[in-house]
């Protein structure tokens, strides 16, 4: 064979690697959505079941059964209420931070940081206990304005970080025809910053829509949103795989969704856009 | 005449201090009420409380489960963390390599890192499940009898390792492969003409370029892996035997099992305490190097 | 219009009077980042409905003093006058004045059309107001068929011309402009700095101009400001400047090719002044006044006032000077010509007509010198002596 020849080879080879270990990592998705039509003696069968005859029946349980649909509109309810809280919130402070000469931002800018590193473990009990004592314990408000607490410093870097790649010369500009700093916010900054606007957004909602440790400590009963149920199917003594697994595929289809369609203007975000995408 | 204009500092201020005070009452007013917690021996089963000094803290060092759990947890991110590095960077490596990257392998690749970390539990606990899961069937036909992945302490422990790779290895592949479609292309054609090879090219031109790219993702996931709560929790709940338990885990338990604020909180503080050394030590090592280097 | 204001006054005047112009002062201003100093403390006066250029290096403090007039920077020290007020602590936008900045500020998500409207829409002018006047801008900037359009799709000088319309259309007292032409091609330039004087001529509004580029400056200014380092070193007009340049910053900062450098000493031999330069020694002209000591002085004299000949018949009013030619740069009608002195000590550039002076590189030549050309400068000072 030629060189040529060899090289191309030897790149379709590449390829074709590269393509199996996607294939890997997808592996699990695709066998946990194949299972949640798997009939029960398939699933626990000790041989695994490649083919199968597909049932609606762990659909049809978790919905009369574990009443996932109101549990559904619970996450859904906390997801939009806290992006939109967190973005609400978050864009002005962003807005100061990067256009504005506020006192020892650099220090801010780190304490912000700081707040990050800090596991939301460690807040649970005196969260805990405050919410009990201010009377928001055990309501879908609580889980909104707790999961907004621990997504800003991530909207605020983020889109601070998006903000100052828009060039100062539009808000001076602005400055001299009349607009104040408001006027400027919205009719320029955003705008201009819509990419930055869509990450965050997407990354906000969800990380509140997977939450679960809040979840499960705040709220109970009704208001439950859906991970914490996950989390109640698989300690029961008999745990019932189907429904499970289905109830894992309400949950996760709409962040794979949304990850995958709208995934470049994620890579931004993974790092707190502390490095461009 | 008009009004004198706000100082420029102030404004910023009126934007940024909505955020700021809200983020104070619920981040920080909680860990300061921890802070005095962690200084008194305040439990939810007994009432009333006294002041303990650092009493509290000497009994958190002194008990044996907290200090498996914390070597535990060292052990956990160490592995965790320079596994999913390699595999993550050799990926990017892969991709980056490519003249065409196909863009739906990336918006693929980005699925596991994004998926619901209980749901992330549940699959990998009915993967390894010892009767049914298609792990152990694939390990016994391999040879190596029936594994109980979940119930075999260091078996579990491997189990938590490899979901968690699976979990977050995306996030090093992704952000590395940001940073190398990011580097100029000058250094690595003025390498060819020079007639580096490629394994010189890799270490002498794209590492050194990368450095900061590569600290950058090594402390944000060593800052995601310390707080590892869901996934862990549904796949093994710390067992068996506590050979899963990282701090998150035991720090739960702590709190909310037992019931012991005082202790939970001079646990959450020695893990801060612990988390902050690391961070700022990387940060400044590798704030170094980067100078040294550009 | 202008006698009505006395105490009242309003920084907004009525939108339809065109012709409204403001005086520009500077008392004492001065501009200090922290503990750097960009601006020594200076007064400068810019009459109303001129226009005035401020030159100078990077970093000479143009920039700053511009931005201290639109209101962007504060004034650290000294009082900044707009038609005889004290604007130190007044807000840009209501200063009335307009910028174009060096990369024109366009917002890239609105249209040339809202683009142009957006001055407007701040001042809560009606809408049928605001569509005149944007019709009529476009006119003047020749983008009337543009105005749908987004500035991605228009070229540079286009966009310039957006970022111009932008300026007028709210009708300020003093247009700012911060270098910028400095991204646009030779020829484009050209045509705006003709288009940009005419527009001046048209409205006569107080214009003031920062560039780095002096030919920009020498043809579009009334008056000149060259900077250097956060000082003033000369106000005047280009001609005044060209001709009789305050200092050697000065002289060799206008003109291209540079005005050539060599020092030189004045002494008193036996009742005569004489002027001692690379190995010439020259008695100075009658009616000078010339000091009695020895004096040090840096001589100046422009490549385009040389002459190249073998000799001319003996001038008191020529000062001559053997040099070497080094190398040609032929120019088209002109050539500049390198030369070195004798003992290669120094070296200068003469410029003149191809046609008249054919000379070859290594012959030597006689640079003759007008005396009435020559510009003397205090060796110590490095100031303009006249005599």
């Amino acid at each position: 064979m030629s060189r040529r020849q060899v090289k191309k080879l030897l790149e379709q080879l590449h390829i074709g690697i590269n393509w199996l270990i996607v294939a890997t990592f997808m592996f699990p998705l695709v066998w946990m959505f194949l299972g949640a039509f798997k009939k029960k003696t398939d699933l626990l069968s000790s041989d695994p079941a490649w083919f199968f005859a597909p049932t609606l029946d762990h659909w049809r349980f978790i919905f009369e059964n574990w009443h996932i649909g109101s549990h559904l509109l619970n996450s859904l309810i906390i997801s939009v209420g806290g992006t939109l809280f967190t973005l609400a919130l978050g864009l002005p402070a962003a807005y100061g931070l990067s256009r504005y000469p506020v006192w020892q931002k650099e220090a801010l800018v780190f304490d912000i940081l700081s707040l990050k590193m800090i596991p939301p473990v460690a807040t649970a009990v005196p969260l805990f206990m405050l919410s009990q004592k201010v009377g928001l314990y055990n309501s879908l408000t609580l889980l909104i304005m707790l999961n907004t607490a621990f997504q800003l410093p991530f909207v605020i870097l983020v889109m601070k970080s998006f903000l100052d790649e828009i060039p100062y010369e539009l808000d001076e500009s602005a400055q001299l025809d009349g607009y104040g700093a408001f006027s400027i916010l919205f009719r320029v900054i955003i705008p201009l910053s819509l990419p930055g606007l869509i990450c965050c957004t997407i990354f906000v909602f969800i990380f509140t829509w997977n939450e679960f440790l809040f979840a499960n400590v705040m709220v109970g009963g009704k208001l439950r949103p859906l991970p914490v149920i996950v989390g109640l199917a698989l300690t029961h003594r008999g745990i019932l795989w189907g429904p499970a697994l289905a109830l894992g595929v309400v949950i996760i289809l709409p962040v794979l969704i949304l990850s995958a369609s709208l995934f470049r203007y994620m890579v931004r975000g993974l790092t707190f856009g502390a490095i461009k995408g | 005449m008009k009004a004198k204009a706000l100082k420029p500092g102030i404004v910023g201020g009126f934007f940024l201090g909505p955020a700021f005070c809200y983020l104070l009452l619920i981040i920080i007013y909680p860990m300061c009420y921890s802070l005095w917690a962690s200084f008194t021996d305040l439990r939810l089963t007994k009432p009333g409380w006294s002041f303990t000094g650092f009493g509290t803290y000497a009994s958190v060092l002194g008990n044996s489960v907290f200090r498996e759990s914390f070597v535990l947890t060292i052990i956990f991110l160490f592995c965790v963390v320079v596994i999913e590095f390699i595999l993550g960077f050799a990926l990017a490596y892969s991709l980056n390599r490519m003249r065409r990257t196909h863009p739906v392998m990336r918006s693929l690749l980005i699925l596991p890192l994004m998926a619901t970390p209980v749901t992330v539990g549940l699959i990998w606990k009915l993967m390894l499940n010892s009767n049914f899961g298609i792990i152990t069937m694939l390990t016994s036909k391999l040879g190596f009898g029936k594994l109980m992945w979940l119930s075999t302490p260091e078996l579990a422990m491997i189990s938590v390792f490899i979901m968690d790779c699976w979990h977050w290895m995306p996030f090093m592949f992704l952000v590395l492969l940001a940073g190398m479609d990011g580097l100029p292309k000058e250094p690595f054609e003025s390498a060819a003409v020079d007639g580096a090879g490629q394994w010189f090219t890799l270490f002498h031109v794209t590492i050194p370029l990368m450095r900061r790219v590569m600290a950058i993702t090594l402390i944000f996931r060593l800052m995601f892996a310390v707080a590892t709560f869901d996934s862990v929790f549904v796949l093994t709940k710390g067992g068996p035997a506590r050979a899963t338990d990282i701090i998150a885990l035991y720090l739960f338990r702590t709190a909310f099992r037992n019931m012991n604020i005082s202790f939970a909180s001079a646990v959450s503080y020695l893990l801060l305490i612990v988390i902050f050394t690391m961070v700022f030590t990387l940060f400044r090592r590798s704030m170094k190097n980067v100078s040294q280097t550009s | 219009m202008r006698a009505g204001r006395e105490n009242q006054h309003s920084f907004r005047p009525a939108h339809r009077d065109i012709h409204i112009m403001a005086k520009v002062e500077f008392k004492a201003v001065e501009k200090k980042y922290g503990n750097v100093q960009a601006v020594w403390p200076l007064d400068l006066t810019i009459e109303s409905g001129e226009f005035i250029v401020l030159l100078g290096p990077s970093g000479c403090g143009k920039t700053t003093l511009l931005r201290m007039i639109a209101g962007l920077e504060e004034v650290t020290a000294g009082d900044l006058l707009i038609d005889d007020i004290s604007v130190n602590d007044v807000p840009p936008k209501d200063r009335n004045v307009s910028m174009v900045f060096q990369n024109y500020a366009l917002y890239p998500h609105l249209s040339v059309a809202k683009n142009l409207a957006f001055p407007l829409k701040a001042r809560r002018i009606d809408k049928a107001e605001i569509e005149r006047r944007v019709s009529e801008i476009a006119e003047i900037i020749g983008l009337k068929e543009f105005l749908h359009r987004y500035p991605k799709q228009l070229s540079g000088g286009q966009r310039q011309r957006v970022a111009l319309g932008r300026a007028m259309i709210r009708n300020p007292i003093v247009f700012l402009f911060d270098e910028p032409l400095s991204n646009l091609d030779a020829s484009l330039r050209e045509e705006m700095r003709s288009e940009l004087i005419q527009l001046h001529a048209r409205l006569g509004k107080t214009t003031i101009y920062v560039t780095h580029d002096q030919i920009e400056a020498m043809t579009m200014a009334q008056k000149i400001v060259l900077m250097k380092n956060g000082h003033i070193e000369q106000v005047a007009t280009p001609r005044k400047i060209y001709e009789r340049s305050a200092n050697v910053f000065v002289g060799g900062f206008i003109g291209s090719p540079k005005m050539n450098f060599v020092s030189a000493r004045i002494e008193k031999v036996n009742d005569v002044h004489v002027l001692y330069v690379a190995d010439a020694a020259t008695p100075l002209p009658k009616g000078w006044k010339l000091p009695e000591k020895i004096l040090s002085v840096i001589l100046g004299f422009r490549p385009q006032e040389t002459r190249l000949q073998n000799d001319e018949p003996s001038d008191l009013h020529v000062l001559k000077i053997p040099m070497i030619v080094r190398s040609l740069q032929p120019l088209g009608h002109d050539v500049l010509i390198d030369l070195g002195s004798k003992d290669d000590t120094w070296t200068s550039v003469a410029q003149t007509s191809w046609k008249k002076n054919s000379v070859s590189v290594g012959s030597e030549v006689l640079v003759h010198i007008n005396f009435s050309e020559l510009h003397f400068f205090d060796a110590q000072s490095k100031k303009r002596i006249n005599f």
